[in-house]
């Protein structure tokens, strides 16, 4: 017996040391398995990183490349998206099930593909019409962004008919033009002489706004400053130019029966008006630009303008707007000369008796759409003819400097 | 929509019965953006669904065998394939 429990001591030791090499072995083995969980985790984890930044800077490409570029855009982004797929029963079974029918998914992808490159199109073509515009002529032009080909398109138009009045001006100008997005603006087109010494000026007030308005303003005050600095004669001529779907100038005409500018009034349609607005204002970046020679053309429109109010009433002036057959004021090419300083006043009856007054600059600029646009509706109107003489002389003037 | 289009959705492309019964498994576990990617790739580049198909099946078996050096190897090879597919689309 007692043979036999020392057998059994002996047993019991050995099965003791078994258990500890068995609780080491596994011990080792849990081990081995939380070192390959981790380097799985590793590379699982740089995978993902990997292929989420080949997605990203992939869908990168449709804001800026060619359309050629597209297709294989779509095939990175296609084949990273595939490849990031959690794969394995525990990814899936967090998911829950999509269905989505095939058919209809590739119907929506061809659309999408289709949008894209016709969007890339009209990219092209509006970035061909931009060279274009730089390219026609020998000088600065900085056109900004967002303008569809359409504008682009009437602001050619607009430059080509303003280059034809008048080349050497023309020629002597630095231009910017800036498509505002304001609703405050609506449909105002702005000229900010003088403004911007150049492209890293612009992109200096742009970083420094805070929004839109601010950056208008910044462009307005430089421009009042370097009107008085005569050593800033030199700088960039910025142009603001609004949206034209925005535009609606049959209402614009229909609701400010007397606030015609010629893009506007004498219109059987106004299918050129977003174009003739800027050339009127190139009726007054022009002129301004030469500051010495317009303080004297201006001053000559003031005694011509003076002609025409000779005493008159507001409401006066504004019957011969009213005349159907007239539509201006006599002595004229538009009412908006009148109208742009006496608006309030005239919309007031009761201060509509107020003596009118002329704003010589908009007459100017409105002159200059007349004679650009090939108008003779006003050419018997001796003042008309003696305004367009005035004009004409500064234009064929050689420059001050 | 039935189950069937799009458990047949790899029918007409000439793969081996294990890639199908792969993708039968998973077709109703991706999401919408998973299928649309699936859906480009083989409308407009059969060839890089056959692969990408092959690295998932082959990333799931290394996953069920805990080999991480198949997925190492996994690993490069999406790095060599989408590396000169990148260069492509930004410098080629």
């Amino acid at each position: 017996m007692v043979r036999y429990n020392k057998k059994m001591e002996k047993l019991e030791d050995i099965n003791k040391e078994q258990n500890k090499v068995e609780t080491l072995t596994n011990k080792e083995d849990g081990l081995i398995e939380s070192n390959k969980e981790k380097k799985i985790e590793t590379i699982q984890a740089e995978e993902k990183e990997f292929l989420d930044e080949i997605k990203e800077s992939t869908l990168d490409v449709f804001h800026f490349a060619s359309k050629e570029k597209f297709q294989k855009a779509f095939r990175t982004v296609a084949l990273a998206t595939v490849l990031l797929t959690s794969i394995g029963e525990k990814a899936f079974a967090e998911r829950d099930e999509h269905i989505k029918d095939p058919a209809a998914v590739i119907t929506e992808i061809d659309k999408e593909i289709e949008q894209i490159i016709a969007t890339a199109e009209i990219d092209d073509e509006i970035d061909k019409q931009r060279d274009l515009i730089k390219e026609k002529y020998d000088q600065e032009i900085i056109i900004g962004e967002d303008f569809s080909f359409e504008e682009l398109k009437d602001l050619d138009d607009a430059l080509e008919i303003v280059h034809d009045l008048a080349p050497k001006k023309f020629n002597e100008l630095k231009l910017i033009f800036w498509k505002h997005d304001l609703k405050i603006l609506k449909e105002q087109f702005v000229a900010f002489p003088n403004a911007i010494s150049g492209a890293s000026e612009l992109k200096e007030i742009e970083d420094k706004s805070s929004n839109e308005i601010d950056f208008i303003k910044r462009v307005a005050i430089n421009s009042n400053t370097n009107k008085i600095d005569s050593n800033k004669k030199n700088n960039y001529e910025i142009i603001l130019i609004p949206n034209k779907t925005d535009m609606n100038y049959a209402d614009i005409a229909k609701s400010l029966t007397c606030f015609w500018r010629i893009s506007i009034s004498n219109r059987e349609s106004f299918v050129n008006s977003y174009r003739d607005t800027i050339i009127h204002e190139f009726g007054h970046i022009i002129p301004i630009n030469d500051s010495i020679d317009y303080e004297k053309m201006e001053d000559k429109f003031d005694k011509l303008n003076d002609k025409v109010v000779e005493g008159k009433t507001i409401n006066e002036i504004l019957e011969d707007v009213k005349n159907p057959k007239l539509k201006r004021p006599n002595g004229c090419v538009s009412a908006y000369a009148v109208t742009a300083n006496n608006l309030e006043k005239a919309y007031l009856s009761s201060r509509g008796t107020s003596k009118a007054q002329y704003n010589s600059s908009e007459s100017i600029a409105e002159v200059f759409s007349y004679m650009a646009l090939g108008f003779n509706y006003a050419d018997d109107d001796l003042i008309v003819q003696e305004k367009i003489k005035v004009l004409e002389e500064f234009l064929n003037e050689k420059s001050n400097e | 929509m039935n189950k069937i289009k799009l458990e047949n959705f790899l029918d007409d492309i000439e793969i081996n019965p294990e890639v199908k019964e792969f993708w039968a498994r998973i077709a109703y576990k991706l999401s919408p953006e998973e299928i649309e990617a699936f859906i480009i790739l083989k409308k407009y580049n059969p060839q890089d669904l056959i692969k990408a198909i092959d690295i998932l099946m082959r990333r799931e078996k290394a996953l069920l065998e805990k080999d991480f050096q198949a997925l190492k190897k996994i690993l490069k090879k999406e790095k060599d394939i989408l590396r000169d597919l990148i260069f492509e689309v930004k410098i080629g």
